[in-house]
Protein backbone atom coordinates (compact mmCIF):
# COMPACT_ATOMS: atom_id res chain seq x y z
CA UNK A 1 0.00 0.00 0.00
CA UNK A 2 3.23 2.00 0.62
CA UNK A 3 4.09 2.26 -3.26
CA UNK A 4 0.49 2.85 -4.52
CA UNK A 5 0.56 6.02 -1.77
CA UNK A 6 4.14 7.22 -2.55
CA UNK A 7 3.67 8.53 -5.78
CA UNK A 8 0.52 10.25 -5.31
CA UNK A 9 0.88 13.87 -4.41
CA UNK A 10 -2.08 14.98 -2.34
CA UNK A 11 -1.42 18.30 -2.61
CA UNK A 12 -0.53 18.49 -6.39
CA UNK A 13 -3.84 16.69 -7.55
CA UNK A 14 -6.72 17.77 -5.26
CA UNK A 15 -8.78 21.04 -5.69
CA UNK A 16 -9.19 23.99 -3.73
CA UNK A 17 -10.68 23.43 -0.52
CA UNK A 18 -13.31 25.53 0.80
CA UNK A 19 -11.40 27.91 2.41
CA UNK A 20 -8.41 28.72 -0.25
CA UNK A 21 -11.69 29.72 -2.15
CA UNK A 22 -13.44 31.51 0.17
CA UNK A 23 -9.88 33.43 0.99
CA UNK A 24 -9.34 33.81 -3.04
CA UNK A 25 -12.77 35.15 -3.32
CA UNK A 26 -12.18 37.84 -0.22
CA UNK A 27 -8.77 39.28 -1.95
CA UNK A 28 -11.33 39.61 -5.01
CA UNK A 29 -13.44 41.02 -3.33
CA UNK A 30 -11.30 43.67 -1.65
CA UNK A 31 -9.17 44.37 -5.38
CA UNK A 32 -13.03 45.24 -6.87
CA UNK A 33 -13.78 47.81 -3.69
CA UNK A 34 -10.21 49.48 -4.60
CA UNK A 35 -11.22 49.73 -8.26
CA UNK A 36 -14.59 51.21 -7.17
CA UNK A 37 -12.81 53.50 -4.48
CA UNK A 38 -10.86 54.65 -7.24
CA UNK A 39 -13.49 55.62 -9.57
CA UNK A 40 -15.25 57.44 -6.78
CA UNK A 41 -12.14 59.19 -5.55
CA UNK A 42 -11.38 60.03 -9.50
CA UNK A 43 -14.73 61.74 -10.05
CA UNK A 44 -14.70 63.72 -7.09
CA UNK A 45 -10.98 64.96 -8.15
CA UNK A 46 -12.62 66.12 -11.22
CA UNK A 47 -15.05 67.90 -9.07
CA UNK A 48 -12.34 69.91 -7.50
CA UNK A 49 -10.65 70.42 -10.56
CA UNK A 50 -13.81 72.11 -12.32
CA UNK A 51 -14.76 73.96 -8.99
CA UNK A 52 -10.74 75.63 -8.99
CA UNK A 53 -11.12 76.76 -12.87
CA UNK A 54 -14.16 78.06 -11.66
CA UNK A 55 -12.63 80.01 -8.72
CA UNK A 56 -9.82 81.08 -10.94
CA UNK A 57 -11.75 82.55 -13.75
CA UNK A 58 -13.85 84.81 -11.49
CA UNK A 59 -10.87 85.96 -9.89
CA UNK A 60 -9.54 87.22 -12.87
CA UNK A 61 -12.60 88.39 -14.53
CA UNK A 62 -13.28 90.14 -11.39
CA UNK A 63 -9.39 91.78 -11.32
CA UNK A 64 -10.18 93.03 -15.09
CA UNK A 65 -13.60 94.25 -13.43
CA UNK A 66 -11.44 96.38 -10.69
CA UNK A 67 -8.43 97.77 -13.34
CA UNK A 68 -11.91 98.89 -15.38
CA UNK A 69 -12.94 101.11 -12.12
CA UNK A 70 -13.21 104.93 -12.62
CA UNK A 71 -9.41 105.59 -10.78
CA UNK A 72 -11.33 108.51 -8.30
CA UNK A 73 -13.95 106.49 -7.78
CA UNK A 74 -12.34 103.23 -6.58
CA UNK A 75 -12.20 102.45 -3.10
CA UNK A 76 -14.00 105.60 -1.98
CA UNK A 77 -16.76 105.82 0.61
CA UNK A 78 -18.53 108.06 -1.26
CA UNK A 79 -18.63 105.70 -3.93
CA UNK A 80 -22.75 104.42 -3.24
CA UNK A 81 -25.78 103.21 -4.95
CA UNK A 82 -25.72 102.16 -8.72
CA UNK A 83 -22.15 103.75 -9.37
CA UNK A 84 -20.08 100.96 -11.08
CA UNK A 85 -17.35 101.23 -8.81
CA UNK A 86 -19.88 100.35 -5.98
CA UNK A 87 -19.95 96.72 -7.00
CA UNK A 88 -16.72 96.17 -4.72
CA UNK A 89 -17.53 97.98 -1.58
CA UNK A 90 -19.37 94.43 -0.73
CA UNK A 91 -18.69 91.10 -0.89
CA UNK A 92 -20.14 89.47 -4.93
CA UNK A 93 -21.15 85.55 -5.04
CA UNK A 94 -21.71 83.89 -7.85
CA UNK A 95 -22.20 80.34 -8.56
CA UNK A 96 -19.64 79.11 -11.55
CA UNK A 97 -22.77 77.29 -13.24
CA UNK A 98 -25.39 79.61 -12.43
CA UNK A 99 -28.30 77.95 -13.98
CA UNK A 100 -27.26 74.79 -12.45
CA UNK A 101 -25.98 75.82 -8.87
CA UNK A 102 -26.08 72.04 -7.74
CA UNK A 103 -23.13 71.52 -9.96
CA UNK A 104 -20.70 74.31 -8.24
CA UNK A 105 -20.18 75.43 -5.10
CA UNK A 106 -20.92 79.66 -4.41
CA UNK A 107 -18.26 81.51 -4.54
CA UNK A 108 -17.33 84.80 -3.16
CA UNK A 109 -15.06 87.85 -3.74
CA UNK A 110 -14.33 90.25 -0.91
CA UNK A 111 -12.24 93.58 -1.25
CA UNK A 112 -9.39 95.02 0.65
CA UNK A 113 -8.36 98.27 -0.40
CA UNK A 114 -5.04 99.50 0.50
CA UNK A 115 -2.08 102.08 -0.56
CA UNK A 116 -3.81 105.53 -0.16
CA UNK A 117 -5.62 107.76 1.73
CA UNK A 118 -5.74 111.39 3.08
CA UNK A 119 -2.62 112.53 5.47
CA UNK A 120 -3.19 112.99 8.82
CA UNK A 121 -0.32 114.48 10.17
CA UNK A 122 3.33 114.74 9.08
CA UNK A 123 6.33 115.59 10.78
CA UNK A 124 10.14 116.28 8.77
CA UNK A 125 10.37 112.74 7.51
CA UNK A 126 6.74 110.87 8.53
CA UNK A 127 3.47 111.31 7.43
CA UNK A 128 0.52 109.55 9.27
CA UNK A 129 -2.45 108.14 7.54
CA UNK A 130 -6.18 108.87 8.09
CA UNK A 131 -8.23 106.14 5.96
CA UNK A 132 -11.09 106.42 4.49
CA UNK A 133 -13.96 104.07 5.64
CA UNK A 134 -13.20 100.41 4.11
CA UNK A 135 -9.45 101.58 3.30
CA UNK A 136 -7.24 99.03 5.11
CA UNK A 137 -4.66 99.71 7.51
CA UNK A 138 -1.10 98.33 6.90
CA UNK A 139 1.07 95.53 7.77
CA UNK A 140 4.66 96.50 9.92
CA UNK A 141 6.63 97.79 6.83
CA UNK A 142 4.56 96.23 3.80
CA UNK A 143 5.38 99.00 1.80
CA UNK A 144 9.55 99.78 2.48
CA UNK A 145 10.87 100.57 -0.20
CA UNK A 146 7.91 101.57 -1.78
CA UNK A 147 7.25 105.56 -3.29
CA UNK A 148 4.27 107.73 -1.73
CA UNK A 149 2.88 110.34 -3.73
CA UNK A 150 1.35 113.38 -2.74
CA UNK A 151 -1.47 113.10 -5.07
CA UNK A 152 -3.82 116.43 -3.41
CA UNK A 153 -3.76 119.50 -1.52
CA UNK A 154 -0.72 120.46 0.66
CA UNK A 155 2.84 119.51 -0.92
CA UNK A 156 1.07 117.73 -4.00
CA UNK A 157 3.95 116.44 -6.51
CA UNK A 158 6.74 115.36 -3.98
CA UNK A 159 7.55 111.87 -4.36
CA UNK A 160 9.34 109.97 -1.39
CA UNK A 161 11.01 106.83 -0.75
CA UNK A 162 9.29 104.80 2.46
CA UNK A 163 12.06 103.53 4.60
CA UNK A 164 9.38 101.76 7.20
CA UNK A 165 5.91 101.81 7.94
CA UNK A 166 3.53 101.24 10.67
CA UNK A 167 0.16 100.22 10.87
CA UNK A 168 -0.92 103.94 10.15
CA UNK A 169 2.45 105.97 9.63
CA UNK A 170 5.15 105.94 7.04
CA UNK A 171 8.61 107.30 7.34
CA UNK A 172 10.29 108.44 4.58
CA UNK A 173 13.06 110.04 2.85
CA UNK A 174 13.29 112.57 0.04
CA UNK A 175 16.55 110.46 -1.03
CA UNK A 176 14.57 107.69 -3.52
CA UNK A 177 18.06 105.44 -3.29
CA UNK A 178 16.98 105.35 0.29
CA UNK A 179 20.70 105.84 1.47
CA UNK A 180 20.43 109.28 3.08
CA UNK A 181 17.40 110.78 5.51
CA UNK A 182 16.02 113.96 3.84
CA UNK A 183 12.78 115.26 5.20
CA UNK A 184 9.83 116.98 2.71
CA UNK A 185 10.40 119.98 0.75
CA UNK A 186 6.68 121.07 1.83
CA UNK A 187 4.84 119.16 4.81
CA UNK A 188 2.37 117.80 3.66
CA UNK A 189 -0.95 118.37 6.28
CA UNK A 190 -4.33 117.33 6.60
CA UNK A 191 -5.36 118.94 2.99
CA UNK A 192 -3.11 116.49 1.69
CA UNK A 193 -3.72 113.23 0.22
CA UNK A 194 -1.36 110.51 -0.63
CA UNK A 195 -0.96 107.12 -2.58
CA UNK A 196 1.76 104.81 -2.47
CA UNK A 197 3.59 103.88 -6.07
CA UNK A 198 1.00 106.46 -7.42
CA UNK A 199 -1.61 103.36 -7.57
CA UNK A 200 -4.67 101.92 -5.82
CA UNK A 201 -4.45 98.50 -4.23
CA UNK A 202 -6.94 96.05 -4.21
CA UNK A 203 -6.53 92.63 -2.27
CA UNK A 204 -9.13 90.44 -3.78
CA UNK A 205 -10.12 87.32 -1.80
CA UNK A 206 -11.98 84.42 -3.83
CA UNK A 207 -13.46 82.01 -1.11
CA UNK A 208 -15.45 78.84 -1.56
CA UNK A 209 -15.93 75.26 0.11
CA UNK A 210 -15.54 72.16 -1.47
CA UNK A 211 -17.44 68.81 -1.50
CA UNK A 212 -15.39 67.61 1.12
CA UNK A 213 -16.33 70.74 3.22
CA UNK A 214 -12.71 72.41 3.42
CA UNK A 215 -12.28 76.09 2.53
CA UNK A 216 -10.39 77.20 -0.47
CA UNK A 217 -9.22 80.37 -0.99
CA UNK A 218 -7.81 82.58 -3.28
CA UNK A 219 -5.89 85.24 -3.72
CA UNK A 220 -4.59 88.23 -5.44
CA UNK A 221 -3.59 91.51 -5.42
CA UNK A 222 -4.52 94.09 -8.60
CA UNK A 223 -2.77 97.34 -8.30
CA UNK A 224 -4.71 100.17 -10.16
CA UNK A 225 -2.58 103.14 -11.54
CA UNK A 226 -3.09 106.47 -11.86
CA UNK A 227 -4.48 107.28 -15.27
CA UNK A 228 -2.26 110.53 -16.66
CA UNK A 229 -3.78 113.76 -16.36
CA UNK A 230 -5.26 112.44 -12.96
CA UNK A 231 -4.38 114.21 -9.54
CA UNK B 1 -7.21 0.39 -5.21
CA UNK B 2 -10.19 0.44 -3.05
CA UNK B 3 -8.41 2.52 -0.40
CA UNK B 4 -6.89 4.44 -3.59
CA UNK B 5 -10.27 5.25 -4.77
CA UNK B 6 -11.45 6.37 -1.33
CA UNK B 7 -8.27 8.55 -0.37
CA UNK B 8 -8.66 10.36 -4.26
CA UNK B 9 -12.26 10.74 -3.48
CA UNK B 10 -11.94 12.49 0.10
CA UNK B 11 -9.39 14.59 -0.89
CA UNK B 12 -10.27 15.59 -4.59
CA UNK B 13 -12.73 18.24 -5.81
CA UNK B 14 -15.55 20.42 -4.35
CA UNK B 15 -18.56 18.93 -2.47
CA UNK B 16 -22.20 20.47 -4.63
CA UNK B 17 -22.73 22.81 -1.80
CA UNK B 18 -19.72 24.08 -1.99
CA UNK B 19 -19.39 24.55 -5.74
CA UNK B 20 -22.70 26.14 -5.83
CA UNK B 21 -21.78 29.19 -2.87
CA UNK B 22 -18.25 29.74 -4.68
CA UNK B 23 -20.16 30.44 -8.35
CA UNK B 24 -21.91 32.23 -6.99
CA UNK B 25 -19.61 34.21 -5.13
CA UNK B 26 -17.71 34.23 -7.87
CA UNK B 27 -20.61 35.47 -10.12
CA UNK B 28 -21.67 38.24 -7.57
CA UNK B 29 -17.61 39.19 -7.83
CA UNK B 30 -17.16 39.35 -11.64
CA UNK B 31 -20.62 41.46 -11.66
CA UNK B 32 -19.23 44.08 -9.49
CA UNK B 33 -15.53 43.71 -10.97
CA UNK B 34 -16.78 44.13 -14.75
CA UNK B 35 -19.90 46.54 -13.36
CA UNK B 36 -16.93 48.22 -11.88
CA UNK B 37 -14.76 48.93 -14.90
CA UNK B 38 -17.62 49.64 -17.37
CA UNK B 39 -18.36 51.98 -14.66
CA UNK B 40 -14.68 53.77 -15.11
CA UNK B 41 -15.19 53.62 -18.78
CA UNK B 42 -18.01 55.68 -18.58
CA UNK B 43 -16.34 58.09 -15.87
CA UNK B 44 -13.39 58.21 -18.36
CA UNK B 45 -15.54 59.44 -21.12
CA UNK B 46 -17.37 61.96 -19.24
CA UNK B 47 -13.73 63.14 -17.76
CA UNK B 48 -12.60 63.20 -21.22
CA UNK B 49 -15.17 65.42 -22.64
CA UNK B 50 -15.61 67.95 -19.55
CA UNK B 51 -11.21 67.99 -20.25
CA UNK B 52 -11.63 69.06 -23.79
CA UNK B 53 -14.71 71.40 -22.92
CA UNK B 54 -12.48 72.93 -20.05
CA UNK B 55 -9.41 73.22 -22.47
CA UNK B 56 -11.24 75.00 -25.21
CA UNK B 57 -12.74 77.48 -22.65
CA UNK B 58 -9.25 78.37 -21.49
CA UNK B 59 -8.11 78.69 -24.73
CA UNK B 60 -10.90 80.79 -25.82
CA UNK B 61 -10.04 82.92 -22.70
CA UNK B 62 -6.83 83.24 -23.10
CA UNK B 63 -7.23 84.26 -27.05
CA UNK B 64 -9.80 86.81 -26.79
CA UNK B 65 -7.71 88.22 -23.54
CA UNK B 66 -4.75 88.74 -25.91
CA UNK B 67 -6.52 90.56 -28.59
CA UNK B 68 -8.73 92.62 -26.65
CA UNK B 69 -5.73 93.55 -24.99
CA UNK B 70 -3.66 94.45 -27.97
CA UNK B 71 -7.07 95.84 -30.07
CA UNK B 72 -7.63 99.83 -30.44
CA UNK B 73 -11.39 99.56 -30.18
CA UNK B 74 -14.53 96.94 -28.58
CA UNK B 75 -17.70 96.97 -30.21
CA UNK B 76 -20.35 94.74 -29.33
CA UNK B 77 -22.90 93.93 -32.35
CA UNK B 78 -25.81 91.88 -33.32
CA UNK B 79 -27.51 92.12 -29.71
CA UNK B 80 -24.58 90.85 -28.09
CA UNK B 81 -23.74 87.93 -30.40
CA UNK B 82 -20.71 89.53 -31.79
CA UNK B 83 -17.46 91.18 -30.35
CA UNK B 84 -15.74 93.00 -32.67
CA UNK B 85 -12.13 93.73 -31.83
CA UNK B 86 -10.77 96.54 -34.20
CA UNK B 87 -7.27 98.00 -35.51
CA UNK B 88 -5.39 100.85 -36.34
CA UNK B 89 -3.13 98.67 -38.80
CA UNK B 90 -4.38 95.04 -39.34
CA UNK B 91 -8.03 93.91 -40.29
CA UNK B 92 -10.29 93.66 -37.51
CA UNK B 93 -11.41 90.64 -35.80
CA UNK B 94 -15.22 89.28 -34.97
CA UNK B 95 -15.80 86.55 -32.04
CA UNK B 96 -19.11 85.43 -32.84
CA UNK B 97 -21.87 83.36 -31.49
CA UNK B 98 -23.75 81.07 -34.21
CA UNK B 99 -26.84 79.83 -33.50
CA UNK B 100 -28.17 78.57 -37.11
CA UNK B 101 -31.73 77.59 -35.71
CA UNK B 102 -32.52 80.61 -33.90
CA UNK B 103 -32.94 78.70 -30.87
CA UNK B 104 -30.15 79.11 -28.03
CA UNK B 105 -31.70 75.44 -26.05
CA UNK B 106 -30.67 73.51 -29.13
CA UNK B 107 -27.25 73.42 -28.60
CA UNK B 108 -26.31 70.93 -31.79
CA UNK B 109 -26.28 73.68 -34.37
CA UNK B 110 -24.33 76.34 -31.82
CA UNK B 111 -20.58 76.94 -32.31
CA UNK B 112 -18.64 80.09 -31.46
CA UNK B 113 -16.20 81.21 -33.77
CA UNK B 114 -13.22 83.65 -34.68
CA UNK B 115 -13.48 85.88 -37.98
CA UNK B 116 -12.17 87.79 -40.41
CA UNK B 117 -14.60 88.77 -42.86
CA UNK B 118 -16.76 91.01 -40.88
CA UNK B 119 -20.57 89.56 -40.64
CA UNK B 120 -19.96 86.21 -42.34
CA UNK B 121 -19.52 83.11 -40.99
CA UNK B 122 -17.91 82.06 -44.04
CA UNK B 123 -14.45 80.74 -43.47
CA UNK B 124 -14.22 81.20 -40.00
CA UNK B 125 -12.73 79.11 -37.50
CA UNK B 126 -14.30 77.52 -34.89
CA UNK B 127 -13.44 77.53 -31.34
CA UNK B 128 -16.00 75.13 -29.76
CA UNK B 129 -19.34 73.52 -30.46
CA UNK B 130 -22.22 72.98 -28.79
CA UNK B 131 -22.17 76.75 -26.99
CA UNK B 132 -24.95 78.37 -25.28
CA UNK B 133 -25.88 81.55 -23.60
CA UNK B 134 -25.54 80.58 -19.97
CA UNK B 135 -29.34 80.77 -19.11
CA UNK B 136 -31.67 81.85 -21.63
CA UNK B 137 -32.53 85.24 -23.07
CA UNK B 138 -28.78 86.56 -21.44
CA UNK B 139 -26.10 87.66 -25.07
CA UNK B 140 -23.38 86.06 -24.63
CA UNK B 141 -21.00 89.62 -25.45
CA UNK B 142 -21.96 93.14 -23.48
CA UNK B 143 -20.15 96.06 -22.07
CA UNK B 144 -20.33 96.88 -18.51
CA UNK B 145 -22.41 99.49 -17.88
CA UNK B 146 -20.34 102.43 -15.89
CA UNK B 147 -17.24 101.20 -16.54
CA UNK B 148 -14.46 103.63 -17.05
CA UNK B 149 -13.20 101.99 -19.62
CA UNK B 150 -14.65 99.57 -22.44
CA UNK B 151 -14.85 96.18 -20.39
CA UNK B 152 -16.48 93.62 -22.21
CA UNK B 153 -18.00 90.21 -20.99
CA UNK B 154 -18.21 86.83 -22.24
CA UNK B 155 -20.51 84.44 -20.63
CA UNK B 156 -20.75 81.22 -22.24
CA UNK B 157 -21.55 77.87 -21.93
CA UNK B 158 -19.81 75.06 -23.26
CA UNK B 159 -21.28 71.19 -23.29
CA UNK B 160 -24.79 70.41 -21.78
CA UNK B 161 -27.19 72.92 -20.83
CA UNK B 162 -29.01 70.76 -18.20
CA UNK B 163 -28.62 69.23 -15.27
CA UNK B 164 -28.60 66.20 -14.50
CA UNK B 165 -27.59 64.73 -17.81
CA UNK B 166 -30.91 65.51 -20.39
CA UNK B 167 -30.77 62.78 -23.19
CA UNK B 168 -30.75 65.60 -25.86
CA UNK B 169 -27.80 67.22 -24.51
CA UNK B 170 -26.05 63.62 -23.84
CA UNK B 171 -27.03 62.61 -28.02
CA UNK B 172 -24.16 65.64 -28.33
CA UNK B 173 -21.84 65.88 -26.20
CA UNK B 174 -21.65 62.05 -24.93
CA UNK B 175 -23.49 60.57 -21.53
CA UNK B 176 -23.11 62.51 -18.47
CA UNK B 177 -23.32 65.72 -17.39
CA UNK B 178 -19.98 68.02 -19.32
CA UNK B 179 -20.49 71.63 -19.18
CA UNK B 180 -18.30 74.76 -18.37
CA UNK B 181 -19.45 78.34 -18.13
CA UNK B 182 -16.80 80.40 -19.90
CA UNK B 183 -16.80 83.97 -18.07
CA UNK B 184 -14.35 86.46 -18.92
CA UNK B 185 -13.81 89.79 -18.68
CA UNK B 186 -11.68 91.78 -21.06
CA UNK B 187 -10.28 95.33 -22.36
CA UNK B 188 -8.10 96.72 -24.61
CA UNK B 189 -4.70 97.82 -22.93
CA UNK B 190 -2.89 100.01 -25.37
CA UNK B 191 -4.96 102.96 -24.02
CA UNK B 192 -4.56 106.29 -25.21
CA UNK B 193 -2.80 108.44 -21.81
CA UNK B 194 -5.99 110.26 -20.55
CA UNK B 195 -8.79 110.14 -18.11
CA UNK B 196 -9.86 106.92 -18.45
Amino acid sequence: MDAIRRPYNHSASRGMTFIEVMVGLFITLVVAMGFVGSIIYAQRANRATRDYLYANQFMSSIQMMVQASNFDRLGDPATTGTAYEAQFRSNITTYGDPRNTAVTPPMTASFVFTGFGNVASATNNTLRASFPQGVSSWQPNEWAGHYVTISRGRGVGQVMRIVSNTANTLTVTADLSGSTSQGWAITPDSTSQFLIDASKTVHITVTYTDRSGRQRVLRRTVVVPRPAGVS
Amino acid sequence: MRLLRQTRHALCAFTMVEMVISLTLLTFLSAVVIGGMAQYARQQKISNNQQRIEESARRIAQRLYMEASNSDALEVRENGNVLRLGYAYVPDVEYAFVDLDNNPETIADNSFIRRRTLGSNANGEVLATAVSPVTTGTPIFRLAAGAARELAQLNMRIGDRRFPPHPEDDAITGPGFQSFVLRASVMRENLIPGPN
